[in-house]
Order: C-alpha cells, then structure tokens, then sequence
C-alpha cells in the first residue's frame, strides 16, 4: 500500500504530494526534506530502492522531475516502479508529451489523474483508455467561457 | 497578454527549467494569480521569500474568501490553497469554501471543492461530520461522474464514526450499472475495512456483497476485490474466512495468466501484472503451514512463472520475484523451488541494481527454505556484499545474517563487524548489532570466540546507543562469572585492560601532541564502561597480580575515566570498580581515593553519589573491606533469612521507641514520591539545578538507601518468618541519633555471633576457591534469591542450549559428550578442508574470479556445500591446522579494532584446542545449579539495575533502613545496598 506519492523537481521543489496514510503537517514536511535530501543526492545506476524507517522509498527520474512513492516493506519495489510508469505514460497522453510546465500549472488535473489511478493507496486503473475518458468527460462537462483566463 | 508571455520566457529562464514548446502547457486553464504566485515561488531562493510570498497569498486568499465572489473564482482561490498547502503550510480558513463547493452543480467546481477537503483536511476533523451530508448528495446523483467524483473523495473523508451513514448506500452502488462506480465503491469498502478492522466482516451482507463483486463480470471491479481479500489475510486470523476461497483465486490466477482478460488490461505485454502479484501475494499468505491449499498452486505458480519469464521486463522479473516469494511461503515444494532458482541467474548477473537487488531478495526467501540453492550464486552475492550501493548491500548482509549457521559463523560475524565499523547509519549500526548478538549466542563456536565478538562490539565506538536491548552485555557478565575455566576470565581481563591501557596512552599522547585534537579520541559507550569495570574490578588480578604499580595505574585510568561525559549509573560502575581494585592492593585509602570519594559525594547522580559515600565509609577499616569486596566471589549466595533474621532485633527495639512501623509497597502507592526526572544523568542535567540531597551528613545514607525491587519485596511477604524484619524502622532524625549513639555505645553491628560464623566460612573459602575459579553452588537451603538472572541465555558455556534443533544431526549426537566443542571444531575444520577441495574444482570451472572473493566465499558459503556431502567428510586434520584457521578467525576480528592482544588470543586458543578435562566434569553440576537458580525467585540482573534510580526516591520518603544484604551484588550490580552502619566492627 502506498503511504504517500511525492513529485519533486531536481532543484527540490515539491509539484505535487499525495498523502495516504494519516501524518501531521509537521511530519509531512520534515518526510517531504528528507525524502529530497536522500532521493535528490543518490548517484545515479544505482538502484532505486531505499529503506527508510519502517517503510520503504521507491523513486524514479524522469527528466527533471523526481517521482517518489513511499510504500509498506512487503510490497514489490518493480510493480511499483510499474505504477510511477503507468502514472507518467496516463500523464503524458493526457497532456501529450508532458513536461514540467505542465504540471506545474495542471497541478490539480494531475491530482484527478492520480485520482483515478490510485485509491486509498492501492492501483486501481490499469486501463490508459478508462482514465482519459473519464477526464476527458469531466473537462468536457465543464467547459465554459472563461473571460479572466491567460490566453496565449 | 504580451507581458505575460515575457513572464513566462523569464520565468522559465530563471528556473533553470529547459523544456521546449512549453507554452503549450498553459492553453487557457489557469488564471493569472495563480499564475504570478508559482512564478514567485519558482523565483524565490530562500525558505524565508517562500514564507512571506505564501503568507502574503494566504492573506489575499482571505480576503477574496470573505467577499461575495462568483463560483469560479473560488475554484481559483481554492487551487491556490491547495498549492500553498502542498508547500506545507495550514489552510484551515478554506475549508468551509471547499465544503460549499461540493455542492455546486458545475461538477468541476464540485471536484475542486472534493479535491480540496480530501487534500488538506486533517484527519478527525470536526467539518468531517459536515461533509456527510454533501458526500451522500454526490452518491445519489443520477450522473454517474458526480457519483464518482463523491466516491473518490470518500476514501479520504470517512472516519470510523461516519461509516454507518454511508454503509447503506455504498452496498447499493455495489450493483450500480457502470462498472467504474462499482469498481469505487469496493475501494470505498477497503477503505472502511481498513478503518473498522476485523469487526468489518462480521456483517453478514458486507462478507456476500465482497463475493459477489470477487465474481463480477468486470475484470476491474474484481482486481478491487482482491485488494480487499489481501489486507484481509495480512491477519492471521482471518485466514479461516477466506481459505475456501483458494480454488477460486487459483483459478483467477490461472486465468489471467494464460491472458484470458481484455486486450485494455496488458500491460507491457503482460496481462495486468498488478492484478497477478496481488494474486501471488494473497496465496502466500493462505498457504502457510497448509498442505492441502498449497497443493492446489504449485501448478498454478509455474505457469505463471514460466508466462512472466517470456518477457525480459520489470513486470516479467516482478512476478517471478514474488512467484519465488509465495512459493517459499507456502509449504514448501523442494523439487518447484529448485527449478525457480535456475531462473534467478538473469537477475543476480544483471547489470542494473535493481535487478541485482531482487535477486538477492529472492535468495534471502530461498535460504529459509533450502539453503544450498544459494551456492551457485555466491560468487554474486560477494560481490553485492561489497557493493558501493547502500540499499543493496543491507539486502546482502540480511541474506548472509539468515544464511548462518555453526560452521560460518566465525568469517560471516567478522564481515557483519566490519560493516558495523564502516556504516553510519545509526538504525543500520543497531541492526547490526541486533543480528551479531543473536547469531553470537546462537552459534558462538567457543567462549573465547564469544567474549572476543562480544567486547569487540562493545568497543566500536556510537555502536550502540541507549534504546537498544544491552541484554547481550549482562550475558557476557554472566556467562564470564558462571565460566569455571580460569582462561575465560583470564582472556576477558586481557582484553578489556589492553584496551583501557592503549586508549589511555592514545589519549595521553594526542593531548601532547595538540589540545585541540581532544574530540578526536574515540569515546566509549556507557554499557562497554559498566562492563569494562566490572571485568577489571572481579578479574584483574588474574593478568597482573600483586602488581601494585600496574593496579595503581589502572586506577589513575580509571579517575580519568570519571573526568569524561558518562551517565552517573556508568560512574557508580566505575568508583565500585575502584573501590575493588583499591581492596585488593589492602585496602588503604590514598590521597586519590579521598579527593575522588570527596568530589562524587556532591555528585548530582544518587547511584554515584551513594557509592561514593560508601566507598569513603568502607576505606577506613582493612578487615571490612575484605568482606565486603571479596576477590572474585560474584556468584557466591546470599543467605538473606539470616541477615533479615538479625535485624528482628533492630526492628523491634526502635519499635518500643516509637518508631514507625514497616509499610508494604503497595500500601504506600498512593502517597507521593519525590520525583526528579533524569535523575541518572549527571550530565544531562541543565537548566533547573537544585541540589538534591545535601549529602556532607553519612547519616544521610538513612535517608537514601534504595529498596529493593519489587519482587524482592513480595518475597518478604510471602516469607512468614521474616514478618517481623519487616517492621524496618521510619525515624525521625531524634531517634536517628539516638540511634546511632546506642550502636556506638554497644559497639556491635547487627550482624550476631551466628551469623558470623556463617561469614567466616566463606572468607575462608574464598582464597582456596579462587585458583579454581569455581562458582559457589548455594548450600544454604534457604537460599531463596539466586543469582541475577537475564532473562534469554541462548547460549551458555554448554555451547548453544537455545538451539540444538538446529545443528546438524550428526553433530548432535556428540552434543553431550565431554569435549564437544573440541570436536565441533574439528568438525567445522573438516568440512572446511573438503570444501576446499570442492571449491578448487569450481574454480577450475569458474576462471577469471577475483581470488579473495572466492576466498570470502569459501569461507560464507562452506557449510551449506556441506550438507551435500556429509558422507564424505571424515578425513583427518590435524590439530596445527586447527589452531591456524580458529587464529586466522579470531586475528580477523582483532584487526577491526586494533587491538594489540593477540598474543593473549593464541594462548588462549591453543588451550581451547586442548581444553582441560574439568570443564567437562563440571557441565552437569553447572547444569543442576543453573535449573535450581532458575526455579527460584531470580532477581533479573536488567531489572535490579534499571530499578536502582527509582527505588532510591520510593524508600526516601519512607526512610527505611535496608541491609547490606548481597556483598557481592551490590557492589557490582549495584543493587539494593548499603552498609548498615557507618563504621561497623565484624571481628
């Protein structure tokens, strides 16, 4: 089961975080610096496993984001990985060759995203087709003028 | 809109972040605030310019919240207050704004406000309670988005007390049309499972509603099921629920394996791996210890296997990993996991750590099982165990703690010690630790051996901090002063006194050479000073006897010792110690011994003070210090019937006098106690500084002297005859005086001619059962409190009592014989010796290795290839070669810490190899002493020290007057204590 999802970029800011289980914010931004520290400072080709109390950090890079899961020691650190790859593949259709940016201004279609995909800290979607419909039928349902958006 | 563009090209600019055609990302979604506060964010440097930008957002935010503002520029305010509260920072005026949106009819304004409480709400909030009624709206929407979006949010906004108003409705939208609202409502059910627990599943409806979704035409909805059925046999007892389930998850297992599920379900070629791991998982834990149901999955298991293993990918390797870890979960089945092992080359000869990892993960499961699957690969798992990755090399190190056994023991402990050296990871280092301890008393091929690890440990400096279990420490204590061959004692001494010496001359040269490279030198940890005193107060005397010169330098080291930054029980070890080695140069007192009971008798630490004080007390007579502190009578008995006996007198007399009767301790729980935390670290003590108890009186001793534990005291309850010793005297300070003028006058101690026939005996055994350094078995009949015992000895001097199931059978039936440790040795030395052989021929095979790994290898892995070929074993060694390998063990830990005491080492390991015969002859009365101490009321050794500081303010409000009851033990273990009066005459 997860306990919380991490985004973070290279530079150690944090793009999105997800909490599963119950922590205090205290807690959660004391986990959040040290996960960065330990993640954001590990030499590449080694693996990409970390024990960390009584949990375990699973992380991957992708360009200049950071993806971090914290799940129970039991799980299996590929599958895992698999869940961070789906996650970024479902991402990257979305918002067709995702990058930074975009998460830092869709920061809350992210979030519906990962909605979709993981509930209550367990994968729940395999299908890439099943998230995006439903995405794509909430944007459509709400579409309406917008006067005061930033229109490039 | 010109200028945001440039806002844009500078941000990305400033922020480092090179992505090309990144405008493409902000096609009219975001609104310009939004937009200005993450550009500010991305630009700020410091943590101080985030908090005031974000501070000064939060106060915008306000504002906006409390204007009457159109829906959609709160959705904008509420992203906002999810952004500021991604950063870390409380949002607690949104919440209400958040709540009012759910219940919006634009259903992105309704999943931002979801969005938002699920995000930022804490747990056990009040608005939870709020949120009900809106969340129960959502599920009763006739669009099924609306019904979904509710559903989501759910499994964040339900608490324990809310569930039973959703239950209802979550059970109906179990058969709701679309599958993707079923599929949410089983995850809304593992959320109230998870909130509820095992009383979950005793609702009927619920236990059916689960199956029948387990069944459902959607592969989905299903995969959501078993999630559920998984967290449900993490517990143990709920295995029976589920364990006619079996042939229907098999048969699930079966079926997606063989790629019956819908195109939209692969994954990377394979058919939803998450799904199947789930599967494998759940099966392992319903076929523990179950024949019956783990006949059912073998077959099932290697189709699976041999499906992942089509695909040379993660999702492949994954399920082949948890395909190995289910089977050596369930009952095993030697012939499947042999062929499973095969397949594991692809993963330890991989070049990406990860796989390498899984590798070994999979191996530390096969090793429980059949442990010379292993041999294959240990040429890999060397090499992982020197790997520069961290993560991997713990792995490695588990993999090599679990694969211990007798004949690996000694290089696997010496590579674990290494580590422990190397790694600066202080929960790693306790780990470490843990697993050298355990494997030590486990399979601790001889006492030399043992002692050598165990102080090794010991003297490795921030090895173990102070939450640990020291346990093992009191074990070697025990083990030391329960030995009866002189040569333990005699190495143990060795060892800790080279140590003390180098140090201090270490110390002494650095401070010359510079004043400043002080932090330099190593400091020890609190428990390797307890039991460095401890050894070189009892044992000495054995490597430097009647050498006063040496001894007075040994005490110099030891005042220096008391200079340093140690807890206050450690320096009470430390004067006790003293004060031993001054009783064995004669007990005078010197100038040093008077300036250093002077200091510590304002000490702020109770336990150094008290032993400061008694120390002072006992130096000024040379016939009581004898008695006192006798050479090397640790395990000798106390008869305490006597001694409380004798103080009936006493008790009575002050009785007439009006003195205060003696109170049970249960009795006196409600009154208060005085209460100073910390009270045993002298140096911990900052800020409040009062002084506590002003000790120039000796009288004060009354005041302070502890009480014994509380199992001690029950025993004087359940002791009729001592009903009267009980009535131990409260006084006031009058009679106090009174009291002791009375003694003075009568000149005689408690203690009556009838007991001092009793002590005579032991002073004058004491000399002859020294040079034997045998034990005293008590013979007191009444003898009711033995010996300090700790609570787990795995390991005694028998060898290893706590787990002869599993040595080897054929070692097992020389267990009991005189000299078994000889013969394992040479057992051990044989199978080393064939190994030899068997691995020249690999080598032969295996070119192009680096020697020493192979070497290290030979070493880890022999005993597993012995058990191959047990058969063949029996050819002669000679002892040369014995001793030259049992050396090459020992020197290996020695050359960790250089220490320089292996001459000491090859004296000791040559008479090991030839052991005296009465270290046979005397196992089975050991034996006897050791069961009949165990039957009775044994003072754990753990607890009477962790109860001195405690026991201490328990009696000072009563003011009772303990005895001097255990000599020995109270001046090693500081137990209960004290001397009865200031200058008592036993002669």
């Amino acid at each position: 089961m997860f306990h919380f999802l991490l985004l973070l970029s290279r530079q150690g800011k944090t793009r999105l975080t997800k909490w599963y289980s119950p922590f205090t914010t205290k807690e959660k931004s004391r986990f959040t610096r040290e996960i960065s520290n330990m993640v954001l400072n590990r030499p590449p080709k080694l693996c990409n496993f970390l024990e960390w109390k009584e949990y375990k950090i699973i992380f991957k890079r992708y360009a200049s984001l950071y993806f971090v899961v914290c799940c129970d020691r039991t799980d299996n650190e590929l599958i895992v990985l698999e869940i961070i790859h789906h996650f970024v593949e479902i991402l990257d259709r979305y918002f067709g060759n995702v990058c930074e940016l975009d998460l830092i201004f869709n920061f809350h279609k992210a979030y519906y995203i990962l909605d979709e995909l993981i509930m209550a800290g367990e994968l729940q979607e395999t299908s890439k087709k099943t998230v995006l419909r439903l995405i794509a039928q909430q944007d459509a349902q709400q579409e309406s003028p917008n006067e005061h958006k930033v229109d490039l | 809109m010109n200028l945001s563009t440039l806002n844009i090209v500078q941000f990305l600019e400033s922020s480092k972040i090179q992505i090309p055609n990144g405008f493409k990302s902000i096609k009219g979604v975001l609104d310009l605030d939004f937009y200005d506060l993450v550009k500010s964010i991305g630009e700020s440097t410091s943590r101080e310019d985030e908090l005031y930008i974000v501070n000064n957002e939060i106060k915008k935010l306000k504002q906006t919240f409390s204007k009457d503002v159109t829906k959609e520029k709160i959705r904008e305010c509420l992203i906002r207050m999810i952004y500021c509260h991604m950063l870390g920072y409380e949002v607690p005026f949104g919440y209400i704004q958040a709540l009012n949106m759910t219940q919006d009819s634009n259903i992105l304004n309704k999943r931002t406000g979801y969005l938002a409480l699920s995000l930022c709400l804490p747990e056990k909030h009040e608005l939870l309670i709020m949120a009900v009624n809106s969340i129960l709206k959502g599920l009763n929407s006739a669009n099924y988005l609306e019904v979904c979006s509710a559903l989501t949010a759910m499994t964040k906004l339900v608490d324990r007390d809310t569930i039973p108003a959703f239950m209802q409705k979550i059970l109906q939208l179990l058969n709701h049309q679309k599958s993707i609202v079923r599929k949410k409502a089983v995850n809304v059910l593992h959320r109230f499972y998870k909130l509820v627990g095992r009383s979950f599943l005793e609702d009927d409806q619920v236990h059916d509603k689960l199956r029948q979704s387990l069944c459902d035409r959607d592969p989905s909805v299903m995969a959501a099921s078993i999630c559920i059925f998984l967290d449900i046999s993490n517990n143990t007892e709920n295995i029976p629920i589920l364990i006619d389930l079996v042939p229907s998850f098999v048969g699930i297992l079966k079926q997606v394996a063989e790629g019956r599920l819908p195109n939209t379900f692969i994954y990377h070629g394979i058919h939803h791996p998450w799904l199947q791991i789930n599967l494998l998982k759940l099966l392992a834990n319903l076929g523990i210890n179950d024949v019956d149901s783990s006949n059912h999955m073998y077959q099932v298991l290697l189709f699976t296997m041999q499906q992942a293993q089509k695909f040379k990918n993660n999702v492949g390797f994954a399920i082949l990993y948890q395909t190995i870890k289910t089977l050596t979960s369930i009952h095993p089945n030697i012939q499947l996991i042999e062929q499973c092992s095969k397949n594991l080359s692809i993963l330890l000869k991989s070049r990406h750590n990860n796989l390498k990892y899984f590798g070994i993960k999979a191996l530390t499961s096969i090793v429980k099982v059949s442990p010379k699957l292993v041999l294959p690969y240990q040429v890999e798992v060397i090499e992982s165990l020197e790997s520069s990755d961290e993560t991997l090399k713990r792995k490695s190190f588990d993999l090599l703690y679990r694969m211990t056994n007798q004949s690996n023991i000694v290089p696997v402990c010496s590579k674990l010690i290494e580590q422990l050296v190397l790694s600066n990871d202080q929960n790693f280092k306790s780990e470490l630790v843990n697993q050298i301890t355990h494997l030590a008393e486990k399979y601790s091929p001889n006492d030399i051996w043992y002692i050598d690890t165990i102080s090794t440990i010991l003297s490795i400096p921030n090895s173990i901090s102070i939450n640990d279990d020291q346990q093992f420490a009191y074990n070697l204590i025990k083990l030391v002063s329960e030995e009866d061959d002189i040569k333990i004692k005699h190495h143990i001494a060795e060892i800790f006194l080279n140590n003390l010496l180098n140090n201090q001359q270490q110390h002494h040269q650095q401070q010359q050479q510079s004043n400043n490279q002080q932090l330099n030198i190593q400091q020890y940890s609190d428990i390797y000073i307890k039991i460095m005193s401890w050894v070189i107060s009892e044992y000495s005397n054995l490597v430097v006897s009647n050498n006063s010169v040496i001894e007075n330098t040994i005490i110099d080291y030891l005042c220096d010792l008391l200079e340093k930054d140690y807890q206050g029980e450690t320096k009470s070890w430390i004067i006790m110690c003293i004060g031993k080695l001054a009783a064995q140069l004669g007990g005078k007192s010197t100038p040093q011994l008077e300036i250093l009971t002077r200091k510590f008798n304002t000490s702020k630490s109770l336990i150094s003070q008290q032993r400061s004080f008694e120390l002072q007390e006992i130096l000024k007579d040379q016939k009581l210090i004898n008695q006192i502190l006798p050479l090397d009578a640790y395990c000798e008995d106390i008869d305490f019937d006597q001694v409380f006996k004798n103080l009936n007198s006493y008790a009575n007399k002050s009785i007439e006098k009006g003195g205060k009767k003696y109170k049970p301790y249960e009795k006196r729980k409600n009154t208060p106690l005085v209460d100073i935390p910390n009270e045993i670290s002298g140096t911990a003590e900052k800020g409040l500084n009062f002084e506590y108890p002003p000790p120039p009186n000796p009288f004060n001793l009354y005041n302070q002297t502890p009480i014994q534990n509380q199992r001690q005291i029950q025993y004087h309850q359940n002791n009729p005859q001592q009903q009267q010793s009980q009535q131990l005297l409260l006084m006031n300070n009058e009679q106090q005086q009174q009291f002791v003028h009375e003694q003075n006058q009568m000149s005689l101690v408690p203690i009556s001619n009838q007991q001092q026939q009793q002590i005579q005996p032991y002073q004058t055994q004491n000399p002859q059962t020294h040079p034997n350094n045998q034990s005293m078995p008590s013979e007191q009949p009444h003898t009711k409190l033995g010996l300090p015992k700790p609570n787990k000895v795995l390991w005694t001097k028998q060898g290893f009592v706590g787990s002869k199931s599993q040595a080897p059978p054929a070692s097992a039936s020389q267990h009991q014989q005189p000299q078994q440790q000889n013969q394992q040795n040479q057992q051990n030395q044989q199978h080393q010796q064939y190994q030899q052989h068997q691995q020249q021929q690999q080598q032969i095979k295996n070119t192009s290795v680096d020697p020493e790994k192979e070497k290290l290898a030979q070493q880890l892995f022999d005993s597993f290839a012995n058990k191959l070929s047990k058969s063949n074993k029996k050819e002669s060694t000679t002892k040369k070669q014995n001793q030259n390998t049992l050396n090459n063990s020992c020197m290996s830990i020695n050359n960790i810490t250089n220490n320089n005491y292996t001459n000491g080492n090859n004296n000791c390991i040559s008479k090991i190899i030839n052991p005296p015969i009465s270290t046979a002859t005397t196992t089975s009365s050991f034996n006897a002493n050791y069961n009949n101490n165990n039957n009775n009321n044994v003072i754990n050794n753990n607890n009477s020290v962790s109860n001195n500081n405690t026991s201490i303010y328990s009696t000072s409000e009563t003011q009772n007057i303990t005895i001097s009851t255990s000599r020995r033990k109270s001046l090693t273990h500081q137990n209960q204590l004290i001397i009865p009066k200031p200058n008592p005459c036993i002669s």
